[in-house]
Order: C-alpha cells, then structure tokens, then sequence
C-alpha cells in the first residue's frame, strides 16, 4: 500500500493507492494462452526428438539450454541427417537472431538491476517474455515487481516447454500424426494478438511487420523477422506519436 | 558426447544473441532505439504467426488452407469470445476439418 501527501489550500490531504497487483498472479493470467499452446507443441517436439532415437536425457538437456522449439526442431533434424557441428550452430544462431532484438528491451526493462543480474534473466528471455513484458511494465516501474512478474513468466514456460517434451518422449508414438499440435502454439499467439490489437498502432505494427517477414523471406541469414519488427514497431512509434 | 556438446554450443551461441545487447546497452543508440520499440512485441507476434505461415526454408509461400484457416478461425474466435479454449478449440477444429478435407 503506498500513501501520497498533496498540500492544498485547505491543507494537507492523503490519498491512500491501491496495492500493486500481485506480480504471480498477474504473469500467470497473462501467460495461460501461451501455456495452452506451449503444451501441444511441446509434446510434438518430445515426439520429434524420439523418432530420432536421440537419448532422451541428451534431447531434453538440449532444449533447456537452447530454449527454443523452432531452433531446437532444427537442430534435432540436422543432428539425424549427420551434419557438422559448426553448420548446426550457426543455423541455431541464425534462426534466433531475433533474441539480439529482444536483448535490447532487457536494457529498458530492468536499468536499474545489477549486470549479473540482468545477464541472469537474458538466460529465460524468450517470445513470450518480449510479447507480455512490454505492456505490463508500462503500468509497473517497481524493479522487484518487473523482475517477479518476469521470472513467473520464465518458470511456467520453461516447465511447460520442458515436462511437455518428456511427456512427448514417452507418448509421441501414440500420438496420430495431423493432429496439428504444433500449430496450437502458434493459436496462442493469435488469442493474444487479437487480445493486443485494440489500438490502430497495434493494428499497424502486426500487420505491417506480417507483411514484410513474408516480403523479406528470402534475406540472408534469417534477418527478415527481426526486420520485420524493427520496422513495424518503429512505424506503429510514429503513427502513435502523430495521433 | 557430441550431440551434448552440440546443444551446448548452440546453446551458448543463443545466450550471446540473448544478452548482446545487455553489454553495449550504456550507448545512447541502443537506449534510443530501446525506447522506440512500445509496439515491438505486437509487431513480433505479427511476424512470427505470417512466418509460420507464409516462409517455409528461406522462401515465401502461399501457405497450407487448413492452417491459414485455422489462423482466421482462432483470431475470430480471440475477438468475440475473447477466451484461450475458444480460440485454440476453434482454430484446431477448423484445421481438422480442413486437413480432412485435403486442403
């Protein structure tokens, strides 16, 4: 509970806040439409991962040091086609070259965090972190806060991402091929699109980087996506000044 | 050996691309470009939902219907319902039907 003084003709006058919301419980609304399609697209990676006879151990470490579905799916695919270390990582950079984007908003967030603290929460950043933080860091400035609300973020999504895939594992062979469980993650992100799109900036931002990810398909090194945002938030920026 | 080693490459080389910033973050163009970026993550989820969709192996597509159609599905379903279990029920309902139907 926080407490203002103001000092007014007829004297002093106290207004008493309302506590922030708890930053848990916040994170974990925020974050359930992620989970809902985390999970389906987890379990088709742990499925993935076991039709390739990799070691489930060897698997699951990997995605907890990669995590990343997209570049860990990737990197699985070229482990079993016998491809060469230094080819493997440098595709692994390339497809999460957006997390250099990404890294910049860290910056913003948490500036008054010390430096190993900061590189510590850089080790969880992920889409969901860079989608969620944004917006509900403009409502809340205390660094606590911001740090829980963001390492609440990280714990569900990691848990998911990884008790998915070890669920995946075991029961991928069950599971019928079509299903389409590895396009319920990107559902998720659709409910929380559709969630966001309230204002024309929104509108403009996702729709004009939609455009030119798909525009610039074809630019070397994967940089189309992060392309794509730069320019659609820098654009949607201006639109919202100029309003 | 090698496949761990592998992933701890990897793994490491996504950790550099995640805290770059973080160690030339006290420039004043990074701070500057930081604070233009409100609308990144919707721009963000933008462009991943159309690159999942739309890019397949570094080229543009026209996209699979079932997918696509799954996609306005669940975006419709966001809208009116604005309810997690609407949106994927309806998008992978849709995606079913599509698929069954060979698109």
């Amino acid at each position: 509970m926080q407490t203002t003084t103001h000092f007014t003709e007829s004297g002093p006058s106290i207004e008493v806040d309302a506590a922030p919301p708890s930053p848990i419980r916040e994170a974990t609304n925020d974050i359930a439409p992620f989970l809902a399609g985390l999970a389906p697209l987890s379990i088709a990676l742990g499925a993935a991962m076991a039709s390739t006879g990799m070691n489930p151990i060897v698997g699951l470490a990997g995605a907890a040091l990669i995590l990343a579905g997209q570049s860990q799916l990737a990197a699985i695919e070229m482990i079993a086609a016998g491809s060469g270390v230094g080819s493997i990582v440098l595709a692994v950079a390339l497809i999460n070259a957006r997390f250099a984007l990404y890294s910049a908003s860290l910056v913003d967030w948490f500036r008054d965090e010390p430096k190993w603290r900061r590189f510590a929460l850089a080790a969880s950043l992920v889409d969901i972190q860079y989608v969620l933080c944004g917006p509900a860091y403009e409502q809340q400035s205390d660094a606590r806060w911001r740090r829980r609300y963001y390492l609440t973020l990280s714990g569900l999504a990691i848990a998911m991402f990884l008790g998915g895939q070890a669920i995946g594992v075991v029961v991928g062979e069950f599971v019928p091929a079509g299903l389409g469980l590895d396009l319920a993650a990107l559902l998720g992100f659709v409910g929380v699109l559709a969630d966001k799109n309230n204002r024309a900036a929104d509108t403009v931002a996702a729709v004009l980087a939609a455009v030119i990810v798909v525009v610039g398909a074809a630019l070397p090194g994967g940089m189309g996506l992060p392309l794509a945002i730069v320019v659609g938030a820098l654009v949607a920026k201006k639109l919202d000044g100029a309003s | 050996m090698t496949v761990l080693m592998t992933f701890i490459l990897c793994g490491a080389a996504t950790f550099a691309l995640r805290s770059s910033m973080l160690v030339v973050g006290h420039l004043p163009v990074v701070q500057n470009f930081s604070q233009h970026m409100r609308f990144a993550g919707t721009a963000a989820v933008g462009a991943i939902v159309a690159s999942s969709l739309f890019v397949s192996n570094g080229s543009a597509t026209t996209g699979r219907a079932s997918e696509v159609g799954a996609v306005i599905a669940a975006l419709a379903a966001a809208r009116l319902t604005g309810k997690t279990s609407a949106t994927l029920g309806a998008g992978l309902v849709t995606f079913w039907i599509l698929a069954a139907l060979g698109l």
